[in-house]
């Protein structure tokens, strides 16, 4: 866990610091230095149009992290919600919301994004929120899981003989009780997305150019990639190393909060 | 099921911006033409006999016209079935192959190296993007060695470098997944029952502890199919094969509604059967569990 | 005795070598192709198709009236001879006997006036039938080999409008028939029939064995080749690599692998100009900020062609002045020291001048509102580099560009609607003619006037260039008018692209034809 959050930090430094330590301008190109191989001047090399890689790498963390972390956040919230109502005030509120996750779930992940793109039209911004949508199920049916336990749990009818109001109970039992899958579930959750995102990206449906992301750098690397392979590498490499970090991460905080694998 | 899943999916045509008929019509076509063609097409009626109407071409198998060719949306799909089926089998295969015997290998095998080896690489696995993945086969595989064809042809070895790239991160998964089911299973009593009968490892290992194990492999199998048919879109793009992926990612860019929502409710439907194929597997394979 | 043994010898040897060069003939006959194309066709009715790729593959499948020969000279094709009344405007064609189309019906002059017909008629909505025929009032057929055009004025573009493969005769009959499905199968007379088309793989074309009716360059006979097979690779590293494994035997070759491909030696490589602009950014004048003529002037001046042709092009090709490429008859030299270039100066002078000034944070504002606008293209790899190159130099200037991309047919349809407030295009023509198809306000809304630009003025001097029969005086009018395009700055043209044709060894006579395209009619495989 302690290497998943060091990898991570250093690309949330990265992302946070991009304007101070990216060497050159991600999006401006220099036409005298087209295509030119990894040296001390381009640590990571050109691209087509004489960027340096490097530093769009760099800028391209921001965004990736930016994707992962607010998909995330809006199916964390939206998905929590749901989870609750369900869990808590059951009957009809139980079926809709169960029926609703299970609709989501019908589809396979990227063609739900896919189909939310078409319908708000190709931008990273469409990206994040089609791909939140489709992260929504897993947090609903995690928290109305716990909900539903905890509600049953003596205590909790302890209390509600005590008089406290039904904010106070959500707030001090469930709460406490969901926040440890909810963050592990968050916290893997953000490698998904970003893969996605990086995907959609690739086929075009995603970030436009001249855009730093690293999926959209991707897809223009294949028609180079028999002389220029650096522009494929390296930030594949890098989208790799966040999902790993971010993996890790989730992993050993899954071990650490909730050893007996209920999540 | 498949009842919500329509309804989402004509909600969502319904948001899409353009009036269809507009769209159909072109530019130059006079506010009485398209009034016509929405009497026509029924747009002008109340929105629950839209839905009704257009549940019962579903049910028909008239998924609509392109927009782009004007052809039938479902004879589009059918036609550009197969490769994506071809692909995502193979992908299939791999996975579960390479998937359980990794996960295998690392469970039962006593040096902690092959362990940690098998553990790291699904790790790895797991984190990649497929189409960095399908770049660096093809770099290696394509142009480096030369080995392996990388342009979209129909040999058994154009399938290779795809249905590889395809396949990884499932397999993967599966690594994982069996390991932590065999190092649960392994233990139990009824596998030492067998052991001391004298029944030889790998004999044990096969019939009894694997057959168990596989219950949750399974499931996860049908689950990650979905996950397969939607990673057929990038590996398609990558390798240029042309396949229900591809052409699900020239639909967006044309926004040609009809084709994207049908491929989406054919691959809902799919993956639905998918499941479902899976559900009765996991009745095969373990006979204590059945339906009442 | 001697006389007749010598007869009889050369008899015998003419004889011999006769029989010698028919079976070499008849050898040759046999063998498939492969070429890659990156689009697939919406529809290979020509009538209906607005694709240049279905225009292209339709070269096999039709054979129009005329054709161009390898000095660009009209020549005949279908029809064998063609004459035209003194006021210029009666044209009567005789057409070749023995024509049949695919399907075995005769090719009259009354079935080919039914496909003219059929071309013009309102149901069929063809994209370009009408710019191409013009002023024609009727068509008939007074007798089976005689098809008359009446026109309403003389038509200049009309004989090199004739050798368009998209006016190539097709079977109104088959049509009718086939209803919507004709797209798929169409039925025509050329050299090729339309086998098979495999929706997003290929299309396969198969040899008509009954084509003698070709152009005077072209052997007389059918064709040799027995199998064409179209087969659609949407990525160019993709077709590349299909290339150098083998399976294909033809593609444009992108910019990136050109030298490549030369050094190896092993492939024939054809280069020439595109007959076209390749790249150019149009305005759309009804949409701010655009329709400030100082504005589109400024742009003018502040764009470096040359970056983009070295750094997109990879140095392929050249910078464009005009709305006509040097390859075109009717381009005007001069245009190149008569059009803007790339001077930083004049451009921040214009911006001044049309009231930009610099905002504090660099960019350039009039009125509070900033100067940006968004370009919409297609993803072609060579106009998206372009378009992010460009947006990287104008930046200093203080204009901002988004950069939005749209499949080819959507941005068509959003062009002609007038959705975009600017945007990236590109043609292949080979006619001055089209410059009717881009400016006449005729094209607004319907056609591809897509800077929306209505302009009596420009219009008169259009209909003046398509009706001046006299070449001389038709070359004055395009010079005019080139000079008031370039006034008007409706476009920024960028480049021409160079063509390069790669073809497998073993391919013999292929040629390139001037019209752009490899001309495979007399081509045969040497080894099958």
């Amino acid at each position: 866990m302690l290497a998943g959050a060091a990898i991570t930090g250093v690309f949330i430094a990265a992302a946070l610091l991009a304007p101070w330590i990216a060497p050159r301008d991600p999006v401006a190109p220099l036409i005298e230095e087209v295509l030119r191989p990894p040296s001390w001047a381009h640590a990571f090399g050109t691209d087509e149009l004489g960027r340096d890689v490097l530093s769009r790498v760099i800028y391209g963390s921001r965004i990736s992290l930016e994707v992962g972390v607010v998909a995330v956040g809006i199916a964390a919230a939206a998905g929590t919600s749901l989870g609750l109502l369900a869990g808590f005030y059951g009957g009809t509120w139980d079926m809709v919301v169960m029926r609703g996750t299970d609709v989501l779930l019908a589809f396979p992940g990227i063609l739900l994004a896919i189909a939310i793109v078409a319908t708000l039209g190709p931008s990273l911004g469409d990206v994040i929120i089609a791909v939140g949508i489709g992260a929504i199920p897993v947090y609903t049916r995690t928290v109305r899981g716990s909900t539903l336990s905890v509600r049953r749990m003596e205590y909790i009818e302890a209390a509600r003989a005590a008089g406290a109001t039904t904010a106070r109970l959500l707030r001090r039992h469930v709460l406490t009780n969901i926040a440890a899958p909810v963050l592990v579930l968050a916290t893997l959750g953000v490698g998904v997305n970003i893969l996605i995102a990086a995907g959609l990206s690739y086929v075009g449906l995603g970030a436009q150019p001249p855009t730093p992301e690293w999926g959209a750098m991707l897809s223009g690397a294949r028609q180079y990639l028999r002389d220029a392979w650096w522009i494929a590498v390296f930030p594949g490499l890098a989208i790799m190393l966040v999902v790993l970090g971010v993996n890790l991460l989730g992993d050993g905080l899954r071990d650490a909060l909730d050893p007996r694998g209920r999540v | 099921m498949l009842l919500a899943v329509s309804a989402l999916v004509f909600l969502m045509s319904h948001f899409t911006p353009g009036d269809p008929a507009t769209i159909m019509l072109g530019a130059n076509a006079s506010a009485a033409d398209v009034t016509r063609l929405r009497h026509e097409l029924g747009l002008d009626r109340p929105l629950m006999v839209q839905y009704a109407r257009y549940l019962g071409s579903l049910l028909r198998g008239d998924l609509g016209h392109s927009i782009r060719s004007g052809r039938p949306v479902a004879q589009e799909i059918w036609e550009r079935f197969p490769p994506t089926l071809e692909l995502t089998l193979a992908a299939v295969a791999i996975a579960a192959a390479s998937g359980v015997l990794l996960g295998a290998a690392a469970a039962v095998s006593r040096h902690r190296l092959v362990d940690t080896l098998a553990m790291s690489a699904s790790l790895a696995g797991i984190s990649m993007p497929s189409f960095w993945l399908g770049l660096l086969l093809i770099l290696l595989f394509g142009l480096v060695l030369r080995w392996l064809p990388i342009a979209g042809g129909s040999s058994w070895q154009a399938l290779v470098l795809p249905a590889v790239t395809l396949g990884a991160q499932a397999a993967a998964v599966l690594a994982r997944l069996t390991r932590t089911s065999l190092l649960d299973v392994l233990p139990s009593d009824y596998v030492r029952t067998a052991r001391a009968k004298g029944l030889a490892g790998l004999h044990v290992l096969l019939r009894h502890a694997l057959r168990n194990a596989l219950i949750p492999v399974v499931t996860v199998l049908g689950l990650q199919f979905g996950t397969l048919m939607g990673g057929a879109v990038i590996v398609e793009a990558v390798f240029a094969r042309t396949g229900l992926g591809l052409y699900a990612v020239v639909a967006v860019q044309a926004r040609d509604f009809p084709v994207i929502q049908g491929i989406v409710v054919f691959a809902a439907a799919v993956y639905a059967l998918v499941n479902l194929a899976v559900d009765m597997a996991y009745v095969a394979l373990d006979p204590r569990i059945s339906y009442a | 005795m001697r006389r007749i043994t010598a007869t009889a010898l050369v008899l015998a040897v003419v004889g011999v070598g006769w029989a010698v060069a028919l079976h070499a003939q008849e050898s040759r006959v046999g063998g498939a192709l492969t070429i890659a194309i990156t689009e697939e066709p919406d529809t290979l009715d020509p009538q209906k198709t607005g694709a240049a790729v279905a225009a292209d593959i339709f070269r096999l499948v039709g054979e129009p009236l005329l054709a161009h020969d390898f000095s660009n000279r009209v020549v005949p094709a279908l029809a064998q001879s063609w004459e035209v009344s003194r006021d210029g405007l009666v044209w009567t064609f005789t057409l070749k006997s023995g024509a049949m189309f695919h399907d075995g019906t005769p090719v009259t002059a009354q079935a080919v006036a039914a496909s003219i017909e059929r071309a013009l008629a309102p149901e069929t909505k063809s994209p370009v039938a009408k710019a191409q025929l013009g002023p024609v009032a009727s068509v008939e057929a007074p007798d089976p080999r005689a098809l008359r055009f009446t026109l309403k004025q003389p038509f200049a573009p009309l004989l090199n409008n004739l050798t368009d493969s998209r006016l190539s005769p097709v079977s109104v009959r088959a049509a009718e028939a086939a209803g919507a499905d004709f797209g798929r199968a169409p039925v025509s007379e050329g050299p090729y029939t339309v086998k098979e088309w495999v929706s997003g793989h290929h299309i396969t074309l198969a040899r008509n064995p009954a084509f003698t009716w070709g152009p005077p360059y072209m052997h007389s006979g059918p064709a040799y080749i027995d199998q064409v097979t179209y087969r659609i690779i949407p990525d160019s590293a993709t077709q590349v690599a299909a290339f150098e494994s083998g399976e294909a035997s033809e593609i444009a070759i992108p910019p990136h692998d050109v030298n490549r491909l030369l050094a190896t030696g092993r492939y024939q490589v054809f280069k020439f100009l595109r007959k076209g602009v390749g790249l150019f950014l149009e305005f759309n004048v009804t949409r701010e900020p655009w329709n400030d003529l100082r504005l589109r002037r400024a742009m003018n001046y502040a764009i470096n062609k040359d970056v983009l042709v070295k750094v997109a092009l990879e140095g392929q090709g050249e910078p464009a002045y005009g709305p006509l490429p040097p390859s075109i008859w009717g381009y005007w030299p001069d245009i190149v020291d008569y059009a803007p270039h790339y001077d930083a100066g004049k451009a921040k002078q214009l911006f001044a001048e049309a009231g930009y000034t610099q905002g504090p944070d660099g960019t350039l504002q009039k009125d509070g509102k900033p100067l940006a606008f968004t370009l919409f293209t297609a993803p072609i790899d060579t106009w998206t580099r372009s378009a992010q190159l460009m947006q990287a130099g104008l930046r200093p200037f203080g204009v901002t560009l988004d950069i939005q991309t749209f499949e080819f047919g959507t941005l068509l349809e959003k062009l002609k609607k007038g959705d975009q407030q600017a945007e990236f295009m590109g043609y292949t023509y080979n006619e001055p003619d089209i410059l009717f198809i881009w400016f006449d306000s005729q094209n607004i809304g319907s056609g591809l006037n897509f800077s929306h630009y209505a302009d009596p003025k420009l219009d008169a001097l259009i209909e003046e260039a398509r009706s001046t029969v006299d070449l001389t005086k038709r070359a004055a009018v395009y010079q005019a008018l080139q000079k008031y395009v370039v006034d008007q700055a409706l476009w920024v043209p960028l480049w021409i692209n160079y063509n390069y044709f790669a073809l497998q060894p073993g391919i013999a006579d292929a040629r390139i034809h001037p019209d752009g395209y490899v001309f495979l009619g007399d081509a045969y495989l040497t080894k099958k």
